[in-house]
This record gives structure tokens, C-alpha cells and sequence, in this order.
């Protein structure tokens, strides 16, 4: 029976795989809500989504792959194959030279523009091997080479990449500890709950599964998913869906690069659109897989998780149904964007009635119509820039463009594609286009800071491309089989491939170039060690800690959720600044901005009487010699701390 | 002659791939293990800090902040080669935006140093 079960997962390891993760993450975020996470519930859920991927899981399909030989023919091919295997482990053990537990802004700084030219070089040759040579190897070289794209952060920053899988790690690490947190919230379920999962199951430590979740699944699944759903859902013939699978390279997709809720739903974006014609054309348990995979989507982060679980299910409802006239397909399409977007603005609206606030805000409308016009201009033109930089960055900018247009040419003019998909896929894009605009216009919401209040706009903006990929892919397809004749040709297309994906790999990650200076710090050595210098500063007192927001996670993951204090107020104050609501926030911007003043220190005071209060800044922070001065006239005194990090402490 | 060359001509491509391969390879790893060593020589000053001054006249005479100053001049260093022009004067801000855009109501840094930290001044 064990052997069946592995037999019958090797031969349909894609769509068994994604079914089982989908079932997964319900489940888990089930006995999550339910019960909480622990080893009991973590077995049962497991032993269940076994148990149904077992007995109803995806029919087994003939495998094409297995029928294929592992290697070239020709003793070039078996050569180019080697040349790009070796060049990417070369790569991969430059990153691994550049690991570092210093502060860094991007990862790049160690490289030359030669490392790019020979990523280019390798992507090139890979194109080629793969419009050239029929072979099994050709998959496993695609996934070495997309390994290599993604896992640059997670190489070079030892100490893990970027603000929020800070506190996602330490929630985590609490639902491990604790079964699950209170209050239940409908987002984020989905990642916690797998987290635990794993962890309970395997014991590796939270924040090593947290930080490898997102990539090694984008590396393992992608690859996989789209070869699948190009042959058997957007119907391109087996090795001409190879070869526009390692196209997917070119559009940056920089989420995908670290772990995170939103990050996840990103992913299963993904496995979604490449499978969503087999909800009109698909066995029913292909059918289900794709309605799984919306639910994942939807308890791991609604906000495309549910427009994704809205389509599915029109989608269903449409299968029974076929539109004819155009008039009939355009009225639902627009139907479609219309609950699309009143999903997406209902939602958001929704969470700040519960918060106790308005549910819309009408004010300012003129200049939010302005900032939504904003996110359409390229800021990389306000400086000047020399010309290698324009080309990139145009480049990049242009790419989802190109992407979006080329795939909605595809989408309407390909005859192989329903009348019901295309209006799933116009009312999905349009609606998410219209709540774009909307969410920007009405919402503000409730502890983020001012100028993240624009990220769930860019974040729908960003996902547009996303839909159109396959649809992109498919054009692509459809080009090479006429145009790629001639050796020239191809190697011509391979060359401009190979650079559009070294371009769109430096883009992946943050930059600091003469385009684009604004790149995020990361957690570093220090700030692990001035959080515990001041730890043992303090030894037991009560204190307070005024910081940036990325020291201030740093020490939520060193100590935990629960160092908190309440003032004269009554208020529960976390120790360091870290929600954008508790008032040590707005003391910590005023710090951080040079505008502390001793009645700032007094209105402290009175509210946290004998509590000592210290301050940290970072050696990186641009106004870090004026913010001495301040604290020195304010009476502060300077103590020892770790390299990197100031602190100040007022008695 | 033709058939000759055509029988030739892949393994001279695989041979200037290879060429350029270990050419460009040479110089990442060169370059990457310069820019790396240049900061690990100081990983020991990073890592097992020293007592800092608490007061203000000794802050005035602190030590040349060097680690700061190295990892300025590695990014002038990449986007010298880069581009071969000079950096933008930078206002990098570390209470990251992903709009890519500065909150409007905070101050933009006057930067007195071009390169990775903005608005920080060379020690006395």
C-alpha cells in the first residue's frame, strides 16, 4: 500500500503536490482556530490530507517526462549543460562567500557588474539548451538555475531579510509555544499554522523553517507548476512549455524572495492562474485543486485571496453555463470586477468598523487621486541617472507592462481559450484594478504608519502582471514556434533572454545605484547585542527603549511579546516603539527626526513615572551625530553598547 | 572547408563560452573577495565592540568610524564600476517604504557624504 502511495505520487508528483500543500494549509488553519497547534493536531492533520490525497486525490495522468531520456544526445549539449551546472554553483558560492551579520541595505554590494554578465551568460546558454535539447535534465538544470534567482537574500543575509518576517517569526515562535493567539484574526492563519505544522512535525527551529518556507517552495513548485499547467491547462506542446517556463525569470517578482503572509497568497497567485483553465476544462479533482488553492490563499492573506476564491467559484458556476454573445460576456465580466472590488473594499472597510472607526474616509480626495496617479510614474526619472541605468530600470518598468498587454492580446485573440475564462480573467484584473484606485481613495488604515498607508495598493498593483503570465508565456510560445528557425535567430532570442533575466534579477532584490537609494537596513549582529546590553543595563528595572522600528523588532524576537508595561493612563505599552499606535511610537519618530525637547522628556515622565528610559540609534541613521548632541543637552548619558548602535539612557 | 567548419564551429563557441565564462568568473570572484575582506578585517572591531565614550567631549574624539566609511566606499566602488559615473547624492532612510517614497512630513537628509550614509559626517 506504502509503495502504491509512493508510486502513484511519482507519477503525478505536480498536481498531487499543490493539492496536498492546499489541503495542508485549510486544515492546519482549521485546528489552528478550532483547537490550536500542537503534535496531536499537527499528526491528525497530516494523517487526513494523506488519507484524502490517497483515495480522492488527482487521477493519475500519463507522464510524458518519464518516457523522456535524463541527458543530450550530442557531446555539445552534454558540454552546454555542464557550462550552465557549473556556473551557477560558481555563483551560488559567491553569495555564500558574501554571508554576512552586519547591517547591509542590499545584497549586492559584493558583487561586480562581471557576476551579472556571467549570470546573463548562464541564463543564455540555459534558453538555448532548452529550445535545442529533449531531455529530462533540462527540468532539473531550469530548477538549479531558478534556485539560484531567488535565494540571494536568504544566502546573504545570515540574520534573515527585511522588517516583517521579524514579527511574523516571533508570532510563530508563539503560536509554537502557545497553540495559537488571541484574538483570532482571519489573516495570517494560513502561514502560522503550516509554520507550527512543519515545526511540530520535523523540530527544525521556527525562524530556520520561517525563512526557507517561501523561497525553496518558490523554487521547487514554480518551475513545476507552470510546466504543468502550460501543457495541460493553456495546452502548449510539451517542450515548447519548458522553454517559456524559464521566461518566467524575466518579470522581477521580489516577493517571492522572503516570507511572508502576503508573500505566500503571491505564491499561490501563482499555482492559481496557472492552473485556472482546468476549472472549465479540468477533471473534478482538478477542478478541486484549484479551489483549494484559492482557499489556501484566502486564511493565509485576504486580500487576494479572496477575489481569487470569489473567481473560482463563478468559475464553477460558469462551467455549467456557456455566454455566447459578446454583450452577454462583457456584463459579466463587469459584474465580475464589481464584486471583485467591493470584496476588496468591503474587507478593508470592514476592518476598520471593527477597529471602531468610519468604515471610509472622504477627505483629501483630489490629492489621493494624485497619489494614485503617482504610482504610475516611474520614480527613477526624478534623478539624473546615466544610461545603463535608464535601459534597466525602463526595463523593468516596461516588462509588467508588456507582460499585461501581451497576455490580454493572447487572452481575446487565442481561440483555444473559453469565453468563460476570459470573462474570470477580466473581471478578476479589472476588478483588482478599480479596488486599487478605491483602496487608495477611501482607506486608511489603523496602525500602519503614514507612508506604508499606500502598500495594499501597490501590492494589488503588482499582482496585475501575475495573471497575465501564462497568458504572456503562451504568446511567447506561439512566436518562438514561428519566428525561432534559423541558429542565429535563436541564439539572438537566447542573448536578449539571458539579459532580461540578469536585469530582472538585480531588480528582484533592494539596490542602492545611482537610480534608485532608498533601500530598507537589515537585522544585524549588533542589534541583537545592544538589545541585550540593555537588557543587562537595566538588570530587572523597569524601562522603555526609543527606537527605530527595526531595532524595536529585532527585540521582540530576542524577547518576546510579552515585556510589556502599563502607564499612568492605563495603557499597555509595549517596552520598545514598535506599534505604530502606543505612544512611545510618536516619541520615537520625534527622537529619530531630531525634534525631542524636554517637555517631550517631561509629558514621558508623567506618563511612565520611574521607568528608565533609553534610547537607541542606529550608526547608519542619517541624522545619528545631531540626535547626540540633543540627548547630550537633554541631560542623557551615552553608555556602552555594541558596535553599530548608540544608546542613551536618561535616569 | 564549409563542412569542416560546420563540424568545428560548436566546439569553438563552447570553447569562447568557456573563455568568457572563466574570464568573468576570474573577476567577480576577485572583486567579491576584495569588497568581502575589506569588511571582515574589521568584523573583529563589529563583532567585540569596545567601550564607547559617555561623554560629550569624548564623543567629539571618537575613533574614525571606519566600518561605515569601508562599506560607503565598496557601494562607490560598485557603481563606479557599475556605471562608471559618480553616486547619486543619496537620501536612504532606514524606516524602509516599499512605495519608495519618503514620508512627506519628515525631514529629507542633507547629505554630506555621497554613498551609503547620507547625512553622516566625518569624524574630527
Amino acid at each position: 500500500m506504502l509503495y502504491e502511495f509512493f508510486y502513484r505520487l511519482r507519477e503525478h508528483l505536480t498536481l498531487r503536490g499543490v493539492f496536498l500543500w492546499s489541503l495542508l494549509v485549510v486544515f492546519s488553519s482549521i485546528a489552528y482556530v478550532a483547537v490550536g497547534m500542537s503534535f496531536t493536531t499537527s499528526i491528525l492533520v497530516m494523517v487526513l490530507a494523506c488519507t484524502i490525497i490517497f483515495f480522492f486525490g488527482p487521477a493519475s495522468l500519463k507522464n510524458e517526462m518519464a518516457e523522456r531520456r535524463w541527458f543530450p544526445v550530442s557531446w555539445h549539449g552534454k558540454l552546454l549543460l555542464l557550462f550552465v551546472l557549473s556556473t551557477d554553483l560558481f555563483l551560488f558560492s559567491l553569495l555564500w562567500g558574501a554571508r554576512i551579520v552586519w547591517a547591509l541595505q542590499t545584497p549586492w554590494m559584493f558583487f561586480h557588474l562581471s557576476f551579472f554578465l556571467l549570470f546573463a551568460l548562464a541564463s543564455t546558454v540555459l534558453l538555448w539548451l532548452v529550445w535545442t535539447e529533449d531531455a529530462r535534465s533540462m527540468h532539473w538544470i531550469t530548477i538549479v538555475h531558478v534556485a539560484l534567482f531567488y535565494s540571494v537574500a536568504l544566502i546573504v543575509f545570515r540574520l534573515g531579510f527585511g522588517y516583517d518576517p521579524i514579527i511574523h517569526q516571533t508570532a510563530e515562535q508563539y503560536v509554537v509555544d502557545h497553540g495559537r493567539i488571541f484574538p483570532l484574526q482571519p489573516f495570517y492563519i494560513g502561514q502560522y499554522a503550516i509554520v507550527a505544522l512543519f515545526h511540530y512535525l520535523t523540530t527544525i527551529p521556527v525562524p530556520l523553517i520561517d525563512r526557507f518556507l517561501l523561497p525553496v517552495f518558490t523554487v521547487i513548485t514554480v518551475p513545476a507548476v507552470a510546466y504543468y499547467g502550460l501543457t495541460r491547462a493553456y495546452s502548449i506542446p510539451d517542450r515548447l512549455a519548458g522553454f517559456v517556463s524559464v521566461l518566467i525569470l524575466i518579470l522581477p517578482l521580489p516577493l517571492l524572495t522572503f516570507t511572508a503572509p502576503y508573500n505566500l497568497t503571491v505564491l499561490y497567485s501563482l499555482w492559481w492562474i496557472f492552473l485556472v483553465p482546468l476549472l472549465f476544462r479540468g477533471t473534478a479533482m482538478e477542478q478541486a485543486a484549484v479551489v483549494l488553492i484559492a482557499l489556501a490563499a484566502l486564511v493565509t492573506h485576504p486580500l487576494l485571496g479572496l477575489p481569487l476564491v470569489l473567481v473560482s467559484f463563478v468559475g464553477i458556476f460558469l462551467r455549467q453555463h456557456s455566454i455566447y454573445t459578446v454583450r452577454k460576456s462583457i456584463g459579466l465580466s463587469l459584474g465580475l470586477a464589481v464584486l471583485v472590488t467591493f470584496s476588496i473594499l468591503g474587507m478593508l472597510a470592514l476592518y476598520r468598523l471593527v477597529q471602531g472607526l468610519p468604515p471610509l474616509v472622504v477627505d483629501h480626495l483630489g490629492e489621493k487621486a494624485l497619489l494614485f496617479l503617482n504610482f504610475f510614474i516611474p520614480n527613477f526619472l526624478h534623478a539624473w541617472v546615466s544610461w545603463p541605468y535608464i535601459v534597466l530600470y525602463s526595463g523593468a518598468t516596461m516588462i509588467p507592462l508588456v507582460v499585461i498587454l501581451v497576455g490580454a492580446v493572447v487572452c481575446f485573440r487565442r481561440s483555444a481559450f473559453s469565453q468563460n475564462f476570459r470573462v474570470c480573467i477580466a473581471g478578476l484584473t479589472l476588478g483588482i484594478f478599480v479596488s486599487m484606485f478605491l483602496v487608495t481613495l477611501f482607506i486608511y488604515l489603523p496602525g500602519v504608519v503614514a507612508y506604508e498607508q499606500a502598500e495594499f495598493a501597490l501590492r494589488l498593483r503588482a499582482s496585475i502582471p501575475i495573471f497575465f503570465l501564462p497568458l504572456f508565456l503562451v504568446g511567447v510560445a506561439s512566436f518562438a514556434t514561428r519566428v525561432l528557425q534559423r541558429p542565429i535567430v535563436v541564439a539572438i532570442f537566447c542573448i536578449i533572454g539571458g539579459a532580461l533575466m540578469a536585469g530582472s534579477w538585480y531588480m528582484t532584490y533592494p539596490r542602492i545605484d545611482a537610480a534608485e537609494d532608498r533601500a530598507g537596513w537589515n537585522a544585524a549582529e549588533h542589534d541583537i547585542k545592544a538589545v541585550r546590553r540593555i537588557e543587562d543595563d537595566a538588570a530587572g528595572a523597569s524601562y522603555i527603549v526609543l527606537t527605530d522600528r527595526l531595532l524595536a523588532a529585532v527585540a521582540l524576537r530576542e524577547l518576546g511579546f510579552d515585556r510589556t508595561m502599563v502607564n499612568a493612563r492605563g495603557e499597555r505599552l509595549y517596552r520598545y516603539s514598535l506599534w505604530p499606535g502606543d505612544r512611545t511610537f510618536a516619541f520615537a519618530e520625534k527622537v529619530l527626526y531630531g525634534g525631542l525637547t524636554n517637555d517631550d522628556l517631561l509629558a514621558l515622565r508623567q506618563d511612565l513615572p520611574n521607568v528608565r528610559i533609553y534610547i537607541a540609534i542606529h550608526e547608519y541613521w542619517y541624522r545619528v551625530q545631531a540626535i547626540e548632541r540633543i540627548l547630550l543637552d537633554l541631560g542623557a548619558t551615552r553608555i556602552a553598547s555594541p558596535y553599530g548602535v548608540r544608546v542613551y539612557v536618561f535616569n | 572547408m564549409q563542412q569542416w567548419f560546420q563540424k568545428i564551429s560548436p566546439l569553438l563557441i563552447l570553447a569562447l563560452l568557456v573563455l568568457i565564462g572563466v574570464g568573468l568568473g576570474v573577476i567577480a570572484w576577485k572583486t567579491q573577495q576584495e569588497k568581502t575582506q575589506a569588511l571582515m578585517k574589521l568584523a573583529p572591531m563589529v563583532s567585540d565592540s569596545k567601550k564607547w565614550p559617555a561623554t560629550k567631549e569624548a564623543s567629539k574624539k571618537a575613533a574614525p568610524n571606519r566600518v561605515f566609511r569601508t562599506l560607503e566606499q565598496l557601494v562607490s566602488e560598485f557603481l563606479m564600476t557599475a556605471s562608471n559615473t559618480r553616486p547619486s547624492s543619496s537620501t536612504s532612510n532606514n524606516q524602509k517604504n516599499d512605495a519608495g517614497t519618503l514620508p512627506e512630513t519628515y525631514p529629507t537628509a542633507q547629505p554630506s557624504v555621497p554613498g551609503l550614509t547620507p547625512g553622516y559626517q566625518l569624524p574630527n
